[in-house]
């Protein structure tokens, strides 16, 4: 079994709306520390609609905190929109949070004031704003409008149904404008209709307002409507797709996590050997230890 | 949509927590507010009872002075008020705290020219005037007298000078010419003139009497007085100036206008009054007991409000505690929302602000709830427990006591809530909350270390386990509880924990599951600690109650004697037994007592009917170990004996023969106790010389017992005479009927013994004995000691039951002053812890002998009761102030009880209980709620068994058993706690505001009586927590894990 891995060109790109660099983040107490990132490098350009993919526990949902700055990093950086998170303080991240970061949660309900109706909750999404309490309010309805809540507005929200809760919720994400929208399983406990519906809406945002999405996931369909994914794989970045193809990604140190259908080929405990191509790929081959010649083993 | 319309939308969804939190900070708040409140009510309860129910001498001011009678009470008046006015902030205070002063001007003209009887001392007549005093007497002729020398006369006066209305009185030398009788008047009531302030000092001043000047004199009734005639003040102005009198202005305090803030400025005012050195040097004497008023109902108040601080603060500090726990627990509930401001941008203030903001708002609603609450309550106390019409008004002190507990309010919410608010928001997703499952040892520790140090101070300071008494002592159930639930906050999910192996094994899923939630949730812990500190105050105050109540009536009983106490005057000429006896034939219904008390070593000669006292009087356990029948009996072991002349008999003889060396000179003089006089007593009568033949002598105001049969001599003799007589033929006869033998009379030597006329200085010598149906009396006659014959118709000592506060010993006489205020020895032959009508004073004799033994009766010496059995007050009055009895006051032992429920120990002691019994209700209540919260958030939990296949059955037994663990455990935790604080401390808490020497109180709890409300409180918490248990399993259903709501 053997791989073929080219280089991509180096292009220079524009001021990312995310940048990680060599985040790593550690859970736990001293002497019960749990990695749950460990060295995480993307970029991720302003108007992108990312999918954040992998295994449960891979580490997805706490990068996607990192990105809303709702964690400290235990080491790297964190950049949105060029601003450093770890330089800011707590009313600057706040403030950035506000204008800047809309966060859509799993559950439906996580999203939103059970006891408030949907206009309330758009209300309250803008109450840190200076706007005018009549402009919060044509907002909130304009946005309710988008998502299809316009007849909703004055609905309890802890009574409407998973679908229309998300829906609200979105629409409470975007209520200040972000340019990022972070989403955590944005469809998982929604039934195929209504999450066929939030996906649309993500979309539109993405197109309308230019939004730049992230979306942790394990919806194929929501990965493929998202255009690149991104598979976090023990808490590094594992491979990326684009346009339908998948890539490996290699980490600052040279690793490679290789895709879940090739660990058959390669399973753990086995050989390989990179060969670098005349045609300036490298190719990798497995080897097996019991027809390794002299020069092989001497090299082991 | 307003934001208001969320807010309540929010309190709609967290209705539990938020009614929890109204209701607790309501209760926090009316805690401030009815501390304040009841203790400014109960001040001017005390203060009213201390007003009322004194006699008017102890409320009032005196000034006395005298000179020339011309403008005498209006200047003395005048003086006084320049005096007071400006020390009571103006003369408006002053009317306000004072009835109109009667002023009243003392003269005096000649008695009418009556006959009395030789030695007789009259009196000059009283020449009075008195303000307003024609709206003070009843007139029973003409009009009242309007003009200077116009008077009123009174009956008696109008009899003994045969005066009518338009006739005229004659001053002679006195100056005030002639008077002009306008009409009679009736002599005021005694009831009267003891209760009304109007006659402060008339009784002695104007009317003839017992209190009259000379009639109390010891040497008997030889002295005549009259009653005043009554003249307008002009009289005494347009009178010459050179005639003197006496002015007396009486000041009496007017109960309705005393406020408590009044007292300070009126202690010191009467003081200033009573010292004022110009008044003194004018000849102008002030007296006053309004300073000692002043200082008992400040004493008083003393006693109430240190207990009432300290029992608002406990129950304070306990409402807080529970806030904590509610708010906590609304904490917890809000904990998601906090979470999403924070991601929707909230800073640090607004979060704060947003996450508190409906405990907040709910405390602000709590703060005017929780006030008029407080208020109303106050005014429910002040209704059942306060003197009628004592007001209830809400204080500035209350509204800002309230304030407070409203603040700490706010500050245990905000502890509460400290955790949440500080909770990153990841963690709050991801729902580890570890901050919220660990409980600090340190909390718990500053908890049981100020427990700890609280209770060693109160020991070291003596407040505990020792003769001081003392309200710091209250502190000690809600530190003993505090301590107790902090160790058993802990013991209970250590239990807990330590039966998990056992349950894994045995006892079903219920049990397993139970146990396993109280272990592991912190909240248990917290309940544990508000239900055990709450009910160990409860359980005390309820034992606390019930004790004081116990003694409240053992002192009431020992105080009054009898379930009713009439002091009365019987009509003169009138055995007052008789008329009891004709009024309760059974003599199980009402007794006669005779009373005196001017004994200087304070203690009380009760003379009574053994039998019938023993019946009637009330006799609580411990106030005497024996057998009270037996006590009659020993109290009067034989009938006295007497030698009686009979009602209505005009004239005595005897028979005198044998005279053997008499001196010369030698009378006979026969002494004897008048019945049927005005005012009783001894009298003699003289027989004229001693010589052999009849000796006679007229009689009035019989029947007589004989005492005393002597012989006189008008000079000392020189010499000593041993002599002899023979006496016989005692009899009487009433006006010109026949002489009629008196039986016993001299025929038999019982009761009569030889002895001395005089006691000190003089040797008994002699003897008598009695051959053929006569008297032989033998004597030793020398210098002034004449010989007598006396009566012994008594037991000598006089048997009596004595106070153990009075002597210890049943050995030896003890030595009291009988119904004529001279020497009666006494025996007792029992000791009374308690005696009733004079519990640790009293020394009990039989009526009939205490009679024997004096001299002399009068009403001026002894005062004469009936007690009355339970029920028959009202009946045997009537009967009796139909036979001519006059009824000065009555007194019931209910009367007593409800002063001395009214007194502010009392009054501390039913705060107390009401608090107590509110806090042990909320904090069940709390517990109970803070169980269904526990629950509700355990419905994914449930809903997973369920689905599971756990039986539904199964889960509402672990409910059950969980809130059954908690709250028993809390509960009996408590109740043990509050038991021992109980018998450590119950003695150290003041009961009264003067602690009685007599009757010994009794400080064991009855158990029933605090098993009683305990258990109804504990039925209501099992009703709650069965009602919330059952709605928890209700709401856990399967469908709950899809639609993945917790």
């Amino acid at each position: 079994m053997s791989i073929a891995m080219e280089a991509p060109p180096a292009t220079a790109t524009p001021t990312p709306a995310v940048r990680c660099e060599s985040l790593v983040h550690v859970f736990g107490t001293p002497g019960n520390e749990v990695a749950a990132l460990r060295g995480v490098d993307l970029v991720i350009e302003p108007g992108e609609m990312v999918a954040l993919l992998g295994p449960s526990g891979a580490g997805k949902t706490t990068l996607l905190w990192h990105l809303a700055g709702l964690l400290k990093p235990t080491a790297g950086t964190v950049e949105i929109n060029g601003s450093p998170l770890s330089a800011l303080g707590g009313r600057a991240l706040t403030s950035l949070r506000l204008r800047e970061i809309g966060l859509l949660l799993q559950n439906p309900a996580s999203n939103l004031f059970p006891s408030r109706t949907a206009l309330g909750n758009m209300l309250f999404a803008q109450s840190p704003t200076r706007r005018t309490r009549a402009v919060k309010r044509k907002r909130a309805l304009a946005l309710l409008d988008r998502v299809g809540l316009a007849d909703a507005a004055g609905r309890v929200a802890g009574l409407m149904s998973g679908g229309e809760q998300q829906r609200l919720a979105l629409a409470v994400a975007l209520a200040n404008g972000p340019k990022l929208l972070l989403a955590d399983e944005p469809t998982s406990q929604l039934d195929p209709a209504s999450a066929a519906d939030v996906i649309e809406l993500i979309q539109a945002a993405n197109a309308s307002l230019g939004t730049t999405v992230v979306a942790v996931t394990h919806d194929a369909e929501v990965a493929a409507a998202l255009g690149r994914t991104i598979t976090i794989r023990d808490g590094r970045v594992g491979s990326a797709g684009h346009a339908g193809r998948e890539f490996i990604v290699v980490g600052k140190d040279g690793t490679l996590t290789l895709p879940g259908d090739l660990l058959d080929e390669f399973p753990a405990g086995s050989l390989a050997e990179a060969i670098r191509c005349e045609d300036g790929g490298v190719l990798l081959r497995r080897v097996d230890p019991g027809n390794l010649g002299p020069a092989d083993e001497e090299a082991l | 949509m307003s934001g208001l319309w969320q807010f309540f939308l929010g309190l709609r969804q967290r209705a539990g927590v938020s009614i929890g939190i109204l209701l607790v900070a309501v209760v926090a708040a009316a805690a401030g507010t009815l501390g304040p409140a009841y203790d400014a009510a109960a001040r001017t309860s005390i203060l009213q009872d201390g007003l009322h129910d004194q006699v008017p001498i102890a409320r009032a001011i005196e000034a006395t002075t005298g000179g020339s009678v011309i403008q005498l009470a209006s200047g003395l008046a005048t003086a006084e008020a320049q005096v007071l006015d400006p020390h009571l902030g103006g003369r408006a205070t002053a009317s306000r705290l004072f009835l109109p002063p009667v002023e009243a001007v003392l003269g005096q003209v000649p008695p009418p020219k009556v006959a009395e009887p030789t030695g007789t001392q009259v009196h000059d007549v009283p020449l009075a005037s008195r303000t307003g005093i024609c709206a003070h007497l009843r007139l029973t002729a003409g009009t009242c007298p309007a003009a200077r020398d116009q008077v009123l006369v009174s009956a008696a006066y109008a009899t003994a000078a045969h005066v009518a209305t338009g006739g005229t009185i004659d001053t002679g030398r006195t100056g005030y010419g002639t008077l002009h009788v306008t009409g009679e008047y009736a002599l005021p009531s005694a009831a009267e003139l003891a209760n009304d302030p109007y006659w402060l000092g008339a009784q002695c001043d104007d009317f003839s009497g017992p209190c009259a000047s000379g009639a109390n004199d010891v040497n008997g009734p030889s002295v005549k007085t009259f009653d005043a005639l009554f003249t307008p003040v002009a009289t005494f102005d347009q009178a010459p100036d050179t005639i003197q009198g006496a002015a007396t202005v009486v000041l009496a305090l007017n109960p309705d206008g005393v406020r408590s803030g009044d007292l300070g400025n009126l202690s010191a005012a009467v003081g200033e009054l009573t010292n004022d050195q110009t008044l003194s040097s004018d000849n102008i004497s002030v007296t006053s007991s309004i300073p000692v008023l002043t200082a008992q109902v400040t004493s008083d108040w003393g006693s109430l409000d240190v207990p009432v601080l300290v029992i608002s603060l406990q129950l304070l500090l306990l409402a807080w505690l529970l806030l904590f726990l509610i708010a906590t627990d609304a904490a917890e509930a809000r904990a998601p929302e906090v979470a999403l401001a924070k991601l929707r941008g909230y800073g640090g203030v607004r979060t704060v602000a947003f996450g508190i903001s409906e405990p907040a708002i709910l405390l602000l609603i709590s703060f005017p709830a929780g006030a008029l609450t407080g208020w109303g309550l106050t005014a429910g106390l002040a209704r059942v427990l306060l003197r009628p019409g004592t007001p209830a008004d809400l204080t500035p002190l209350a509204i800002g006591a309230a304030a407070l507990s409203t603040l700490g309010g706010l500050a245990a919410v905000l502890i509460a809530a400290r955790n949440t608010l500080r909770r990153p928001v990841t963690a709050q997703w991801q729902r580890t909350a570890r901050d919220a499952t660990k409980r600090g040892w340190v909390l718990d520790g500053i908890l049981l270390t100020g427990a700890v140090a609280g209770l060693a101070e109160l020991l070291a300071g003596g407040n505990v386990s020792s003769a001081r008494s003392g309200s710091l002592g209250l502190l000690v159930p809600g530190l003993l509880g505090l301590a107790v639930a902090v160790v058993a906050s802990r013991l209970l999910p250590a239990a807990c924990a330590a039966l998990f192996r056992r349950t894994r094994r045995h006892g079903g899923t219920g049990l397993f599951l139970a146990v396993r939630h109280i272990a592991r949730r912190p909240g248990g812990t917290r309940t544990t600690i508000v239900l055990t500190a709450s009910f160990a105050l409860a359980t005390f105050a309820i034992a606390a109650y019930f004790v004081q109540q116990g003694n409240i009536a053992r002192v009431a009983q020992a105080q009054n004697g009898a379930a009713g106490v009439m002091v009365v005057t019987a009509p003169p000429g009138q055995d007052l037994a008789t008329i009891v006896g004709r009024a309760d034939p059974s003599g199980t219904q009402a007794t006669v007592v005779d009373r005196y008390t001017g004994t200087s070593d304070g203690s009380q000669l009760l003379a009574v009917n053994p039998a019938q006292w023993a019946r009637i009087a009330q006799w609580a356990p411990g106030f005497y170990d024996g057998s009270t029948a037996g006590l009659a009996k020993q109290l009067e072991p034989f009938p006295p004996s007497t030698v009686v002349l009979p009602a209505r008999a005009t004239a005595v003889r005897l028979t005198a023969a044998g005279i053997r060396n008499a001196p010369p000179g030698a009378t006979a003089t026969l002494w004897m106790i008048e019945r049927g006089s005005t005012s009783g007593g001894q009298t003699s009568v003289s027989l004229g010389p001693l010589r052999d033949g009849t000796l006679a002598a007229q009689l009035s105001d019989c029947p007589c017992d004989i005492t005393m049969l002597s012989l006189d001599s008008d000079d000392v003799l020189a010499k000593t005479y041993s002599g002899s007589v023979t006496l016989s033929a005692l009899a009487t006869q009433a006006g010109s009927g026949p002489w009629t033998p008196v039986t016993p009379g001299l025929s038999r030597v019982t009761g009569w013994g030889a002895g001395s006329e005089f006691s000190e200085g003089c040797q008994s010598a002699g003897s008598v004995s009695a051959p053929d149906s006569a008297l032989a009396w033998s004597w030793t006659w020398g210098g002034a000691c004449s010989p007598a014959l006396n009566r012994r118709d008594l037991p000598s000592p006089v048997p009596a039951l004595a106070a153990t506060g009075l002597t210890q010993s049943t050995g030896s006489t003890y030595d009291t002053l009988g119904l004529d205020g001279q020497n009666l020895a006494t025996q007792p032959i029992a000791l009374a812890a308690a005696v009733p009508g004079s519990p640790s004073s009293g020394i009990v004799v039989s009526r009939a002998y205490a009679q024997l033994a004096a001299d002399y009766i009068s009403s001026g010496f002894a005062q004469e009761e009936v007690w009355t059995a339970p029920g028959a007050l009202a009946s045997v009055r009537s009967k009796l102030e139909a036979a001519g009895v006059q009824v000065a006051s009555t007194t019931t032992t209910a009367d007593i009880e409800s002063v001395l429920s009214r007194q502010g120990p009392a009054l501390a002691s039913v705060l107390f209980l009401a608090a107590a019994a509110a806090a042990a209700l909320l904090a069940g209540g709390a517990a109970v709620l803070a169980l269904y919260q526990a629950g509700r958030r355990r419905r994914l939990e449930y809903a997973a068994l369920l689905a599971g296949r756990v039986p539904r059955r199964a889960l509402r037994a672990s409910v059950l058993i969980e809130q059954a663990v908690v709250l028993g455990f809390g509960i009996i935790a408590g109740v043990v706690a509050g038991i021992v604080a109980a018998i450590i401390v119950l003695r150290n808490v003041p009961e009264f505001a003067t602690p009685p020497a007599s009757p010994p109180l009794v400080y064991n709890p009855p158990a029933v009586s605090v098993a009683v409300p305990l258990v109804v409180v504990i039925a209501v918490l099992a009703a709650a927590a069965i009602f919330a248990a059952l709605a928890v399993i209700r709401a856990a259903r399967p469908e709950l894990l899809r639609q993945g709501q917790a």
